[in-house]
């Protein structure tokens, strides 16, 4: 230690940046993860996390092009229909095993088992087969011609030899015991609900900082305090009530972090009481959007599945705006009448709850000001926090629930098929219009840029008509990161991506 | 002339009241003299300007006010086209106009890149050669490049007729005959598809420029600038329509300089690599300095003059300029990423979607060229929309970048999540 201790000063001395005293990152996220397991992230949280503990064959460079990480070289079929690759050499899981192309056969199988519910499933419907060719080499074949398939090849790689079969359970012990090939691996859950990560001594490239630690602070507030106390390195979102005092601050930078994301209230279609257009339609004409976001911040209102600045966003459709006449008139053409102010058929109010995030303090601050507006127009909402687990469970998976306030993040393809389409895995209201389905298979397929744009604004327009949702609003979305932390470069929507270049002063 | 100090405050708050609040200047002071060499302290310390000049004798700028009081006020909160449009605008007008001639100048780079990267990604992302048009386009958008002879046919027209617009012995040319030809789309690829007109920056660039045969001097030529150099001449120079370089306002690198910095070789104080990191490090350093600098002014003789200086946030307005002008710079250095870093350190957060008087127009523009140089077209996006807000004509570059980047992202999955 004493020897450490000498050579450290001396390296500082002589200019050198010393991590050797393991000075950690601390970041906060509103939650801890609620499950690390890339078969089945759901949230942005869990995608940071898995950023840092996992790999994918193929990753984005700090030009957002397509560059190799477990895969040391590949060939493409001059027919587009198959790719051979290749595995590094020097990859090595957390427990020191090497990659194989098994690891690699054995994930898409995974994912593809309907069994398994993977949520990333989708990611690979578009590989046919997977044959393992040697210990470091494997062939997939496409289901289409596939021009340049190593940009779909990003979602993360998991141990074989962790998984009795592909048919894994989300409750495998691999959700608190991850082992991954990635720049960190997973040190401790700790009591105050913090999780510590530890740099990968074994990882091909240098990472700068050895340690980082995830700090569950619920009260963003709070989180902006604690990182001008120098209590936290990082934040990975700011509300936009404090970017200007840490603006201010010259310890720390400010740092865009757009991940294309809006809230909304969604409907639950299945539910006879929003199978009906007109009542989603009245619905969305009676929320005040600009006064539910004038408590959290600057924003911007939109009318429809995407952030202003998207090529996708149709500029010629409008918010619907907060209309009580035309809402009304709505109502009572869907057989609605207000009786004793209350809107109600056939001797039932209209009444539902209102499903949001626990741990969520803003959605908190939003559901409250919702509920109090629309009983204020005569309809009765109940309001319900669950916590992740369960939302995951009711949500995501049975789809129990009448309406819910949530947020989307999109990455740079603000592919939005999941959400929309009627056999999207994220289509959790059970939406369905076959026109949009149609407009949607064109794009996903479109080989010409100019088609797509086309069709997805058509998808905006048709979208805001249906009111599947109440679309509200984008946040401007900043990072905040000590000046104490060195060559910081954030993925625009997976943040972690470079942070083994990052170093601590 | 002497003026109350009460005449002082009315009209510099009339000012400010009208600009959006808020300053970028990052005010509270690290540990400034551990952090910055005394030299460079000193040297910014004592940096004479037009910020100074105004802090020992503010009855210029009052009697521009006086004089040009609404152009003024519009060209205080980056209201260029207000200020250009303004009854009796004067000299503020026609300084209002350069700095439109350079914002436009700075969004023909950004549509050339974007221009030049379309050809290309189309092949990569479609396996296909792009078709002649989108080529021509692309042509058309590379004004620097020597020669503009070998244009597909269905081309001709749209040059024609933009050409034959903007040569009418001068009486045609107009900036909002540009503008409405900017809005015009060209449908001449398939049915769905609209291509706007590429030549629009280019033009609206040059037609600004073109300011009356008495150029700019003293502080109408100097408010609200960072004191541009020899350095930034060449970019005023090109193939394109000419601009008289007797519009540029300064002969020194001012407050850059002052912090050892030469506009013309970046590399000396900002490393051999485009390496962001070396960039902020600058900034920092240079932002302790400008603190230094700022506590000084406020102790200098004049009182009207101190409080015109930080009613108005003139400092804070130098420091930005200086750092744009750096990022021009550098992006001309072909140093995109450090670009981005410095201009993103000179924006007001407190207001990042809103032009005001720190963030001036030009501030988006250069952020969208280094996004798009560095990969990050779809970032690009983001600032384009706050200028496509204040300027109707740049509506078609933004239209063009997001081709980009649908194009970019043809065949790719898109990933989505919760939160």
């Amino acid at each position: 230690m004493r020897r450490l201790f000498r050579w450290s000063f001396l390296a500082a001395a002589c200019g050198f940046t010393v991590t050797t005293f393991a000075t950690p990152l601390r970041y906060a996220e509103e939650q801890a993860p609620g499950i690390i397991n890339p078969l089945f992230t759901t949230t942005m949280v869990e995608a940071r996390v898995s950023e840092l503990l996992f790999d994918g064959l193929y990753t984005d460079n700090r030009d957002l092009a397509t560059t190799p990480a477990l895969a040391s070289n590949a060939d493409v079929a001059e027919d587009g229909l198959s790719i051979t690759i290749t595995l590094r050499d020097d990859v090595f899981w957390h427990d020191g095993t090497a990659i194989q192309a098994d690891d690699v056969a054995f994930t898409i199988e995974a994912m593809k088992n309907p069994k398994t519910l993977s949520t990333e499933a989708g990611r690979v419907e578009w590989i046919k087969d997977v044959e393992v060719l040697s210990a470091k080499q494997l062939k997939m074949t496409f289901v289409d011609v596939q021009h340049h398939p190593q940009d779909k090849l990003n979602f993360k790689i998991l141990p074989k030899s962790q998984f009795d079969s592909s048919l894994v359970s989300r409750s495998h012990s691999f959700r608190t015991r991850p082992t991954g090939t990635g720049p960190y691996r997973l040190s401790s859950f700790n009591d105050d609900n913090s999780v510590t990560f530890r740099a990968n001594d074994d990882h091909h490239a240098k990472v700068g900082i050895s340690e980082l630690v995830l700090r569950e602070v619920a009260d963003k507030s709070y989180q902006a305090k604690l990182i001008q106390y120098e209590s936290l390195e990082a934040l990975v979102r700011v509300m936009p009530q404090d970017i200007a005092e840490l603006s201010r601050s010259r310890k720390i930078e400010l740092y865009p972090y757009q991940t294309n994301s809006w809230w909304f209230m969604g409907f639950n279609q299945k539910d006879p009481r929003f199978k009906d257009v007109r009542v989603r339609q009245a619905l969305s004409q009676m929320v005040d959007i600009e006064n539910l976001l004038a408590p959290i911040g600057t924003g911007e209102v939109l009318s429809g599945p995407y952030v202003k600045s998207s090529p996708f966003y149709n500029h010629d459709v409008r918010p619907w705006g907060q209309d009580n006449y035309a809402a009304a008139t709505l109502l009572e053409d869907a057989g609605y009448s207000k009786v004793d102010g209350v809107w109600s058929k056939g001797g039932k109010a209209l009444s539902f709850t209102l499903t949001f995030h626990q741990n969520l303090e803003t959605s908190q601050k939003v559901v409250i000001n919702l509920q109090s507006q629309l009983r204020a127009q005569g309809v009765d909402v109940q309001i319900e926090a669950l916590q992740e687990a369960e939302w995951k469970a009711r949500i995501w998976r049975k789809r129990e629930f009448d309406a819910v306030l949530s947020q989307w993040s999109f990455d740079r393809n603000e592919d939005i098929y999941a959400q929309f389409h009627s056999k999207g895995e994220r289509n959790f209201g059970a939406y369905n219009n076959p026109e949009v389905d149609k407009l949607l298979d064109e794009a996903r397929t479109a080989a010409d840029p100019y088609e797509k744009k086309h069709a997805l604004r058509k998808v905006h327009k048709i979208v805001r008509d249906d009111a599947p949702m109440v679309f509200l609003w984008t946040l401007d979305s900043y990072a905040a990161v000590s000046t104490r932390v060195r060559r910081v470069l954030i993925h625009p929507f997976y943040f972690f991506t470079y942070v083994g270049e990052w170093q601590m002063k | 002339m002497k003026v109350s100090r009460n005449a002082v405050f009315t009209l510099a708050l009339s000012l400010l009241a009208a600009s959006c609040g808020g300053g970028a200047s990052n005010t509270e002071a690290s540990d400034a003299s551990s952090s910055t060499g005394t030299e460079t302290l000193n040297a910014i310390v004592g940096h004479k300007n037009w910020v100074s000049s105004i802090q020992e004798d503010p009855s210029e700028l009052i009697a521009l006010i006086n004089e040009h009081r609404p152009a003024l006020i519009a060209l205080h909160k980056g209201d260029l086209s207000g200020a250009t449009n303004t009854p009796n605008a004067g000299t503020i007008g026609r300084r209002a106009q350069f700095e439109l001639s350079r914002l436009h100048l700075r969004l023909a780079e950004v549509n050339r890149y974007s221009w030049l990267q379309i050809v290309t990604e189309y092949k990569t992302r479609t396996g296909k050669e792009a078709p002649a048009m989108l080529r021509g386009y692309a042509q058309l958008a590379d004004y620097k490049s020597v020669s503009h002879n070998d244009f597909p046919e269905e081309i001709h027209t749209t040059l024609d007729i933009v050409e034959s617009a903007f040569n009418d012995d001068g009486a045609g040319a107009s900036v909002p005959l540009v503008i409405m030809l900017s809005q015009r789309t060209w449908e001449t690829f398939e049915n769905k598809v609209r291509l706007y007109n590429p030549l629009t920056h280019q033009y609206l660039a040059s037609l600004y420029a073109q300011t009356p045969s008495s150029g700019l001097s003293d502080l109408p030529a100097l408010l609200f600038s960072n004191c541009a150099t020899d350095a930034v001449r060449p970019r005023w120079s090109g193939p394109y329509r000419g601009v008289p370089e007797s519009s540029l306002y300064c002969t020194s690198d001012g407050l850059l300089a002052a912090a050892g910095l030469n506009l013309a070789a970046p590399q000396r104080a900002l490393g051999e690599e485009d390496e962001p990191q070396k960039a902020r490090e600058f900034v920092r350093t240079l932002d302790d300095a400008v603190t230094a600098w700022s506590v000084e002014l406020s102790k200098g003789p004049n009182p009207e003059g101190v409080a015109l200086v930080n009613e108005l946030q003139l400092t804070a307005i130098y420091r930005t300029q200086s750092l744009l002008a750096l990022a021009e710079a550098l992006l001309d250095a072909e140093r995109p990423r450090q670009a981005a870093a410095v201009a993103m350190l000179a924006q007001d957060l407190q207001a990042p979607k809103q032009i005001n008087h720190i963030n001036s127009p030009i501030l988006f523009a250069i952020l969208a060229e280094a996004k798009i140089r560095t990969g990050h077209a779809r970032a690009a996006l983001d600032y384009l929309e706050v200028l496509v807000s204040a300027f109707p004509e740049v509506k078609g570059l933004d239209e063009t970048v997001g081709d980009l980047v649908v194009l970019q992202n043809l065949n790719r999955q898109g990933d989505s999540k919760e939160l």
